[in-house]
């Protein structure tokens, strides 16, 4: 492999009109047939770095300001926006992050994909590329709408487009972080693939440390729009060196890390006019820093680090520190038990009114003890954010029961259902779409005690004080608007909205998925801490196994609408029985120790739901002939841990 | 499809019914069938019985909405309501009350009404969309500023403005075409292009920034960022990329008049003197014509209901996310 240079990056400075230098200084080169990840943050400027690269800068609001980006020789910063142009596409190519906006809704597959290709032959080598991505019908896909794909193969045809005109390089902006993790194994493996095939340099853009590592050569840690730390994949995962990135590693929730804190900034950062950029949220903090700048210094092994303390012998990040799981006892009793429930969903066509009942939820049953953390795995398509509904009731139930400490609520109406509901609470995933933009947050936090009527008024102003206080808002905020706060702290304030009621069980749907890692430690910190203090049940509905492996006490997991496999954590983690659960986790990215097997799930969750046999078995590795039309019902292991597999 | 046809004109009837219903009770609330009488005999020769005769020759002689005297159904059918109104849903439009037959005039009066107004609409489009892009394409610029600013301008001012200053420049003080009047045949051209300019430019100010807004909506969306990545100049990327989207709302939001075009422009006839739809519509009130009016308005009502089921179809046929679901 020759090591020529193809990109080189040199103290590029990109600025947005009201938010100042976005990148401010980056300078990095890639060689041919490498790559280099960009790992940071939300507002680290990563996305804004690979747009610069691409000089597609939404103008006038962005604009670059300086620095060179010298791609084989050319300095596009210099050239004009014709031969710009000859390079987009052609030199360089680009993956996005979103499959569902990337692609034209109102143009076929084929007429986008022929953009990119010459008119001779177009068809032909149009259907070769969607062959080469892995498509299972290219004819039938180069004519289909992007609607008609599923987000995977959406992502599959962009990679397509973008290697089309063999790109001497290839920027992947976060192409996998809407992806389900089963999807995203395909994906990156299709990246890895067609750079390995076409000796194309990778520009990789991620916030997540798994997939960086799967994907990285060398990596560069971004924070705030500078590069605080440089170094070979191996080196920084064995050794972080800058107290961001170590710090970033503590954060990352994990099964060793069960029964700690995580390591969470607890100072919003302050902005910083001079000196290190992360002297607000830094740990080892010097005096100096506050001062200069400073540089990205040369450290051992080729490892480069913008921080004064570089090389200087440290213990490692500080753990949290453990205390014992109460949750754990198994012998509090149940606080829900559900019992084959089920719930349609029914399907209006918006002109021809025609409707059909289409069931997402079958027959599941699951129990919450009191005190314990019940974690509800699924990809998209599961079910699950259904289900988590349908146990409060907020959707019609088509079968089943449901017992709240011990009585029937199936059933209950009116005051009686009411009374019930403040026992459960939500939480979402979108906090900002939750909470209501015109209301303050003492009125959104107050808003539940006055509906429930639990408190005279004037009681009301103290609790809510007291309630964003446990969940560490400053008591000063309460007349300030939702927009005023960041996303973490807006999910702290629909927190405390849940708490207000002093429910029993909180069902968080998806709750950090929007959140930056350092932001998901604080929230999963909290959550730990009011589990601890009050004994509360949590329903944790996520897709995110990290967070299953640090939290949950008990584990089902969903597919299709069933589940399909359920057991303690230890059980799920040690000895998953069912094919699905056993290449989900093997599907995640892992840093910390390699995948346990290595298999790669076949294919997506069919459009149409499997009606007969094993509803897994279109994509099961290990299927056997009567799998396609016996349906495996769950039978038991070990004590308590079930699966449908006929294995 | 079919279904949904047959769906939609099943709702179109009560629709129909009420509109039918709400015109002949403003009308009669204001014109008494007396009053009407003694309007169309001209008010010298009207005695007692010639206002009977008359109400008995125009079908006004009979209770408006309910017929105590008569019996079973006939209580609904042996009325004003129902013999006068009721036949508009086969399309007997009957005759006017002056005596002449309302679907003749309809079918001759509808071809100059055509005349201008479908060109008018087309040209119209065309030259708001192409406005829109040109204002697009120049974006954050100064070309772009002007133009919004000439926008907000042209829109400001009425249009009676146009109508009356285009009838003094080209008609009187140019002498480019006639002021006003009609000729049939291909000698309508003269007559035709001063309204259509007239119509066109009078609708560029709202239009033009409305459609421009649809366009910059579009190129904020990151299809339009795919596109730029893979090296397609501007032109392709407005041209084959947002056009095509932008043209989902714009046509939705234009094919809705389509079928209204057969009836013409109120203002816009009775400046130019045009022969069609809408002064007919005008001459009408003015002469407290019941039947024609009843005619004209159930027209508009059925065309509008027509449009709307166009304005869905069309948003089938041009929206892939909806014609393949
Ligand atoms: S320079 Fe100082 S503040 Fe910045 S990361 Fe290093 S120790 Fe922390
Ligand atoms: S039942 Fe058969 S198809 Fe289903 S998971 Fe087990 S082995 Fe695979």
């Amino acid at each position: 492999m020759s090591h020529a240079t193809v990109l080189e990056v040199d103290g590029l400075q990109t600025e947005f009109a009201g938010q100042g230098y976005v990148v401010n200084g980056v300078s990095f080169t890639i060689a041919r047939g490498e790559s280099l990840v960009l790992l940071g943050e939300s507002g680290s400027g990563k996305s804004t770095i690979a747009l610069s690269i691409m000089r597609l800068i939404a103008e006038p609001a962005g604009r670059i300001r300086g620095g060179r980006v010298v791609f084989e020789g050319t300095d596009l910063l210099r050239i004009e926006e014709q031969r710009m142009r000859r390079i987009r596409g052609r030199g360089i190519a680009m993956v996005f992050q979103e499959p569902q906006s990337a692609l034209n809704p109102v143009l076929t597959i084929g007429t986008q994909l022929g953009e990119c290709l010459p008119a001779k032959g177009r068809r032909t080598r149009g259907l070769g590329l969607l062959d080469a991505v892995g498509l299972p019908d290219p004819t039938w896909a180069y004519g289909a709408y992007p609607h008609q794909l599923s987000g995977g193969m959406r992502q599959r045809v962009v990679i397509a487009m973008a290697i089309a005109a063999e790109p001497g390089l290839l920027i992947a902006d976060e192409p996998t972080s809407a992806l389900d993790v089963t999807i995203q194994a395909q994906i990156l493996e299709l990246i890895k693939a067609e750079q390995r095939r076409r000796d194309m340099a990778v520009l990789f853009v991620t916030h997540d440390l798994g997939v960086a590592h799967l994907m990285a050569d060398e990596v560069a840690v971004l924070y705030r729009g500078t590069v605080v730390e440089q170094a070979s994949r191996a080196l920084l995962f064995a050794n972080p060196q800058h107290p961001y990135t170590r710090d970033l590693f503590a954060a990352i929730p994990s099964r060793e890390k069960r029964g700690a804190s995580l390591a969470a900034p607890d100072r919003v950062y302050d902005i910083q006019e001079t000196g290190c950029c992360y002297a607000g949220r830094c740990r080892e903090v010097q005096s100096q820093c506050r001062v200069c700048e400073p540089v990205l210094r040369e450290g051992s092994a080729g490892v480069r680090v913008r921080c004064v303390i570089v090389d200087t012998p440290r213990a490692p990040s500080p753990d949290g520190v453990r205390e014992p799981d109460t949750g754990g006892d198994p012998a509090g009793g149940d606080l829900l038990e559900a019992e084959g429930l089920c719930v349609n969903f029914t399907a209006a066509d918006r002109i021809f009114g025609q409707k059909r009942q289409i069931r997402v939820v079958n027959e599941v049953s699951l129990r919450i003890g009191r005190g314990r953390t019940l974690a509800l795995v699924g990809e998209s398509g599961s079910g699950k954010t259904t289900l988590g509904k349908a146990i409060t009731r907020l959707l019609p139930l088509a079968g089943g029961r449901l017992r709240f400490e011990g009585e029937d609520m199936t059933t209950v109406r009116g005051e009686d259902l009411r009374r019930w509901r403040r026992d459960i609470q939500m939480i979402f995933q979108d906090p900002y779409a939750s909470l209501d933009p015109r209301m303050t947050v003492g009125e959104i936090v107050a808003e539940g005690l006055r509906a429930q009527r639990i408190m005279p008024a004037a009681s009301r102003f103290s609790r809510v004080q007291e309630l964003l206080r446990q969940v560490g808002i400053a008591g000063g905020s309460i007349d300030r608007y939702p927009h005023q706060f960041s996303g973490g702290q807006r999910q702290r304030i629909a927190i405390a909205r849940a708490l207000a009621v002093q429910p029993k069980l909180i069902i968080c749907d998806e709750p950090t998925s929007a959140l930056d890692v350092s932001v998901q430690a604080q929230i999963l910190n909290l959550l730990r801490d009011l589990q601890r203090e009050a004994g509360l049940s949590y329903l944790f509905i996520t897709h995110n196994l990290a967070l299953v492996e640090y939290l949950a006490h008990d584990v089902v997991i969903l597919y299709a609408g069933r589940i399909i496999e359920r057991g303690s954590v230890d059980q799920i983690l040690t000895n998953p029985r069912h094919p699905y659960t056993v290449s989900l986790f093997a599907a995640v990215p892992r840093f910390d120790h390699p995948p346990l097997v290595n298999v790669m799930v076949k294919g997506e969750v069919p459009a149409e739901l499997v009606m007969e046999g094993c509803p897994f078995h279109p994509r099961c590795g290990r299927a056997l002939p009567h799998c396609r039309y016996e349906r495996p019902l769950l039978r038991g292991f070990e004590d308590g841990h079930e699966a449908a597999c006929h294995l | 499809m079919i279904r949904y046809i047959i769906r939609r004109a099943l709702y179109a009837i009560p629709i129909l019914f009420g509109v039918n219903l709400l015109t002949f009770v403003l009308f009669f609330v204001v014109n008494s069938p007396n009053d009407m009488a003694r309007f169309h005999l001209g008010f010298k020769r009207v005695t007692p019985q010639a206002i009977v005769q008359w109400k008995h020759d125009h079908g006004y002689d009979k209770p408006m909405l309910f017929n105590d005297r008569a019996k079973g159904v006939q209580k609904i059918t042996q009325t004003v309501f129902f013999q006068r109104s009721m036949k508009l849903f086969v399309f007997d439009f009957g005759r006017s009350d002056e005596g002449r037959d309302i679907g003749y005039d309809i079918r001759q009066r509808m071809w100059p009404s055509l005349a201008i107004a479908l060109p008018t609409f087309v040209i119209g489009i065309l030259v708001n969309i192409t406005t829109a892009l040109f204002l697009v394409f120049f974006r954050s610029t100064y070309l772009d500023w002007l133009g919004r600013l000439a926008l907000v301008a042209m829109m400001s001012v009425s249009s009676l403005f146009y109508i009356i200053g285009g009838q003094y420049l080209f008609g009187k003080t140019l002498r480019l075409v006639p002021i006003s009047g009609y000729a049939p045949g291909l000698h309508a051209f003269k007559f035709v292009v001063l309204p259509v300019v007239i119509g066109v430019i009078s609708g560029i100010g709202a239009s033009g920034r409305l459609y421009r807004a649809f366009f910059l909506e579009e190129i904020e969306k990151d299809y339009v960022r795919t596109a730029r990545a893979k090296g397609l100049s501007e032109m392709s990327v407005l041209f084959r990329h947002v056009l095509k989207n932008a043209m989902i709302p714009i046509l939705t939001s234009v094919v809705v008049v389509v079928p209204s075009l057969f009836l013409g422009s109120l203002i816009m006839e009775s400046f130019f003197g045009i022969p069609g739809l809408g002064a007919y519509t005008l001459d009408a009130i003015n002469a407290q014509d019941f039947a024609t009016v009843r005619a004209m308005v159930f027209l508009g009502s059925l065309f509008y209901i027509v449009g709307l089921a166009l304005t869905d179809i069309t948003y089938m046929l041009v929206d892939p996310r909806i014609r393949l679901k």
